[in-house]
């Protein structure tokens, strides 16, 4: 019930940052799209709002459930401290599925619609930034079954 | 031991990334086969690369620039700040691009130099034809100006030895052709030979070879003295 709760929210709040830019936190703060034309600030705002959404809502698990992290440097692997983290993660997990669509949808959009080489290879690396840094922020255990799956 | 489960996120992540390579993949195979079916015009006497040849070094100078600059970051930041992953992943995808800009750009300035040489000599008069412009010259031009452009970037180093092997190579033929041997072909001097020394018509090559390099001023005597008379 309350990673069904999560997702919602996470979805709802992603879909208005990318049209109406209501919920960034930023009072008069531009709607995502409002740079589509420009696919690598697109791509990169889009995946700089939800590794900051990530952030936000492992703060908030964490907090709600009691779960103290201890000092971590932002970017840093995170490694798994105590029992909890394995649920914590479930709970991120779906928290943030919900964003997999409409995020992959846009980013794939924009990525195929790419002619000048040099254009895609700045999207290709500022993509593989974000991936080796989601799996920091969400586990390295992610990364590494991903690596081996593929 | 299972292995644990991937957050859905990082999978999409990765595979978007994977697909973007592939997009950068494609447009760089696309550049190299317009870069192929580029001709030079035949009437340009201009030993430089042609402009097509410099606007795709120019492009590759940019992903090599984008490169180096973000290996550097990677290496500033130490083991713990890569943001790029694994370096070995890092040094395929680029050896692949190289392979995927460099060689079209070779291709073109050997096949497009024949072409024009052929064309030259099918439609211009002879002496036209044959002066005003050398195709091995712009074919080292061009590779030399290849070479140049990957020198700054130590992830180019193979390829850029690469290109020196051909530079090299393509310079050694220059000098072969150009360069007059020291002495002239056997068959010419063994016909000289047999016109100037009378005691002796023969023609084995090793008279022959005995004639042009035993200076004698007694034309009488075969071998040891005849003295070969300058060749015009």
């Amino acid at each position: 019930m309350l990673a069904q709760t999560r997702q919602a929210a996470t979805l709802s709040s992603f879909m208005s940052a990318l049209t109406t830019g209501s919920a960034t936190g930023r009072a008069g703060a531009r709607p995502i799209e409002l740079h589509a034309h420009d696919a690598l600030r697109y791509i990169g705002d889009m995946l700089a709002w939800v590794h900051q959404a990530i952030a936000a809502e492992r703060e908030f698990l964490e907090a709600l459930l009691g779960v103290d992290e201890g000092a971590r440097m932002p970017g840093a692997v995170r490694a798994p401290a105590h029992a909890a983290d394995e649920w914590l993660g479930e709970l991120m997990d779906a928290a943030v599925a919900g964003l997999c669509g409409p995020l992959r949808a846009r980013v794939l959009q924009t990525v195929r619609a790419q002619e000048s080489a040099l254009s895609a290879y700045k999207v290709a690396r500022l993509l593989q930034f974000y991936a080796l840094t989601m799996a920091r922020t969400l586990g390295a255990r992610a990364l590494l079954a991903t690596t081996l799956g593929e | 031991m299972p292995l644990p489960r991937a957050s859905p996120l990082t999978v999409i992540i990765i595979r978007t990334t994977a697909a973007s390579y592939a997009v950068f993949f494609d447009a760089i195979a696309a550049q190299g086969r317009a870069l192929l079916r580029v001709s030079l015009d035949t009437a340009d006497t201009s030993l430089a690369p042609p402009q097509a040849f410099l606007a795709h070094a120019q492009g590759l100078r940019a992903i090599l620039a984008l490169h180096t600059a973000e290996a550097d970051d990677d290496a500033a930041a130490g083991p713990g700040g890569s943001s790029s992953g694994s370096g070995e992943n890092e040094g395929a995808t680029i050896e692949r691009a190289l392979d995927a800009l460099v060689d079209p750009a070779v291709q073109m300035c050997v096949h497009a130099a024949e072409e024009k040489d052929a064309a030259r000599r099918r439609n211009l008069p002879a002496t036209a034809a044959a002066t005003g412009w050398d195709r091995p010259v712009f074919v080292l031009n061009c590779l030399t100006y290849l070479a140049d452009t990957l020198a700054p970037h130590a992830c180019a180093a193979r390829k850029r030895a690469a290109l020196h092997e051909q530079v090299e190579a393509r310079v050694r033929e220059l000098i072969n052709e150009h360069v007059r041997p020291p002495c002239p072909p056997l068959p010419i001097l063994a016909a000289h030979v047999q016109r100037h020394c009378r005691p002796c018509h023969s023609t084995r090559t090793s008279c022959v070879i005995r004639a042009c390099t035993m200076p004698s001023a007694h034309a009488n005597t075969p071998h040891q003295t005849y003295v070969p008379r300058p060749l015009l």
